[in-house]
């Protein structure tokens, strides 16, 4: 194998390892948004309870204080979900006619097949370098995003519980 | 509401036509290609290649594609002057802001003799 080859294997790889990652962390959207959706119905079983009249009362106005900071964690959460993919600028390696134009581009300078090949290649393995470093950020920025978001909604979910224990306990214990 | 739905389902009825872009979708995958185009030439020059490998940029969300021979058209689009003059008026801030900081530094090492 030439220096040039191992280069573009190398850059080959990495850059598919990225496209990859992009696929994983856009399929793995689904579990905070399962989240969501059973995080919302929870909500609807508190709102459902609560007597809105007590809201005078110690534990009815911790109850509607939790449900209304779930509801801002949970909008907070969903907002990052969507960030997520939003604004996400796709590059991709040279079309077939870019790679034609290069081929040319270089036998002009010298026919010999060899030297085709090879500056082929590397333009090729330069962009895949260029590609992977891009792919790379938007990566960890999505995947922080969908962490945040993830984080947001167990905590309103962890809120919620913490209503829905307290919900028994409205208007007193008397 | 004619309008709505006709707004609606412009996406899908038009994916295999050409149309003009809105400003602010051009202005961002202009700046993105400025960008690009620094990173193809450093490319360029590192493997010592005949040409710079041109790279496609891609909106998926708009379904645009600015494919490497579309960069030829692009001179002419008042959008791209404007991203150009951002990109510069970026550039001479972070030489201002490196330059203060240098001082800054300079400043710091003569204090501490």
């Amino acid at each position: 194998m030439t220096p040039s080859e191992l280069r573009f294997e190398a850059m080959r790889e990495r850059y598919q390892s990225q496209r990859d990652r992009r696929e994983e962390i856009r399929n793995s959207v689904a579990t905070p948004v399962a989240g969501l959706a059973f995080a919302a119905y929870t909500l609807s079983m508190v709102t459902g309870r609560v007597d809105v009249t007590l809201w005078q009362e110690p534990v009815t106005g911790t109850v509607m204080l939790l449900a209304g900071a779930a509801v801002l964690a949970l909008l907070a959460g969903a907002l990052f979900i969507v960030r997520m993919e939003k604004n996400v600028i796709y590059i991709d390696p040279p079309d077939l006619q870019e790679l034609v134009n290069i081929e040319q581009q270089a036998r002009k300078q010298d026919d010999s097949e060899e030297r085709v090949t090879q500056q082929l290649q590397d333009a090729l393995c330069g962009s895949y370098d260029i590609i992977y470093r891009r792919y790379f950020a938007s990566n960890e920025q999505a995947a922080r995003d969908r962490t945040r978001g993830l984080h947001l909604i167990i905590l309103g979910l962890a809120l919620i519980m913490i209503a829905l224990v307290l919900l028994p306990f409205q208007g007193g214990l008397a | 509401m004619k309008r709505l739905l006709r707004g609606l389902f412009d996406h899908a009825r038009y994916h295999h036509e050409t149309r003009d872009m809105p400003a602010w979708v051009r202005r961002r995958l202009y700046r993105e290609l400025l960008d690009l185009d620094e990173e193809e030439r450093k490319v360029q020059e590192m493997l010592d290649l005949d040409v710079q490998p041109r790279l496609c940029v891609v909106d998926e969300v708009r379904v645009a594609m600015l494919r490497p021979k579309d960069r030829a058209l692009l001179n002419v689009d008042a959008e791209m002057a404007r991203a150009r003059e951002d990109e510069r008026e970026e550039k001479r801030e972070r030489q201002e802001a490196r330059r203060e900081e240098d001082r800054r530094e300079s400043r710091r090492n003569e204090e501490e003799r």
